[in-house]
């Protein structure tokens, strides 16, 4: 196994993809770029800002997008919705995954409702970026488009955080239940959470 | 009444993949590793130049910096540094960022909690990539300047 979950001779073979990588930080950009080449990546496209993708995905055929979400003018969570809501087909439905460095407390609920197919914390490192990008591939989640979401369907099985995601703020509750505060409940008021009765009056 | 429309999908990403040839998990992360360490030194001065610049907005520019500027400092700090998991750095840049943003998203500042995380900042960036039971304690001291505004 490698030392992120994916086991080490498990082949992938990235070579015939089309990957966009976007960026406003050209550093970013330019490490991403090299990441993905180590993965045998050979056709990247990177772009610096969103708006710039909306173009490139009109007129290319992508297998991936891999977009920061904080970025000038159009972010990488607008992108997301304006594509998932897009006519384009099939790239509107592009395997997405966004990179996040910090969560504005103002940008949570764009990002649950973009549509992305991952968000994805940092700090990352490579293990992490690959096995995200085999789950992406992996769990084709059918499509799902309403009024308030288009994007891959958010129900799927709960097995937890990634192995490795540890909480991020202090006030996030623990992947452990933990022990009963409460003393129990008596066996009356569970029959009666069970068996409503009327209330005399 | 809403209507919800089920589509089924099939990446070509998936095909892809399972086909002969490409690389094993263990030489596509050796390879990309390899490719991540061209990258550090520099990177390493981009965040010093970051720290260089968070410390000029928090000191002699304070009179016209503002909360956004200093968030965005510190995500430039956490976008560069979480790329090499920097863990200390991305602790620190983090906690800063919730600062700075739970206080902007109040319409309150304070320079005190932000001149802590800045010194701090210059301080981890020439501790290392692991985060040390001295680095941890560092680390804890500033998510209580954090949490402290939180609860404020």
């Amino acid at each position: 196994m490698s030392d992120y979950g994916l086991p080490g001779r498990l082949r992938i073979n990235l070579d015939q993809s089309v990957v966009l990588l976007v960026d406003d930080n050209p550093q970013a950009l330019d490490i991403m770029g090299s990441v993905f080449q180590g993965f045998g990546v050979k056709q990247q496209i990177k772009c610096g800002s969103a708006l710039e993708a909306v173009d490139i995905v009109k007129t290319t055929q992508l297998d991936l997008i891999v977009i920061d979400c904080s970025m000038p003018e159009m972010d990488g969570y607008d992108f997301v919705r304006w594509l998932r809501r897009s006519d384009l087909r099939p790239a509107a439905f592009t395997p997405t995954i966004m990179v996040t460095g910090h969560p504005a407390q103002s940008k949570i609920e764009k990002s649950r409702d973009c549509g992305a197919s991952f968000v994805v914390s940092k700090p990352i490192t490579p293990a992490v970026l690959l096995e995200r990008i085999v789950w992406v591939a992996r769990e084709e989640r059918p499509f799902v488009v309403c009024d308030a979401y288009a994007g891959p369907d958010r129900r799927f099985k709960n097995a937890g955080p990634p192995i490795g995601i540890a909480p991020r703020r202090r006030d996030d509750l623990p992947f452990e239940v933990g022990e009963a505060v409460d003393p129990n409940m008596a066996q009356a008021e569970i029959d009666l959470l069970l068996k409503p009765t009327k209330a005399p009056r | 009444m809403s209507v919800v429309k089920i589509i089924p999908v099939k990446h070509r990403l998936s095909a892809q993949m399972r086909r002969a040839g490409g690389l094993t998990v263990e030489q596509a992360l050796s390879r990309a590793g390899a490719a991540l360490e061209g990258h550090r030194a520099e990177a390493m001065t981009a965040i010093e130049r970051t720290v260089v610049k968070l410390e000029a907005a928090a000191g002699a520019e304070r009179e016209t910096t503002t909360p956004d500027r200093i968030y965005d400092l510190s995500a430039e700090i956490l976008d560069i540094a979480g790329l090499f998991g920097a863990q200390p750095l991305c602790d620190a840049s983090w906690s800063l960022c919730e600062l700075a943003d739970r206080l902007r998203s109040r319409g309150e500042w304070e320079w005190a909690g932000v001149e802590v995380h800045v010194r701090a900042l210059r301080f981890l960036l020439t501790a290392g990539y692991e985060t040390t039971p001295v680095l941890k304690a560092v680390i804890d001291g500033l998510w209580e300047v954090t949490d402290r505004v939180a609860k404020a």
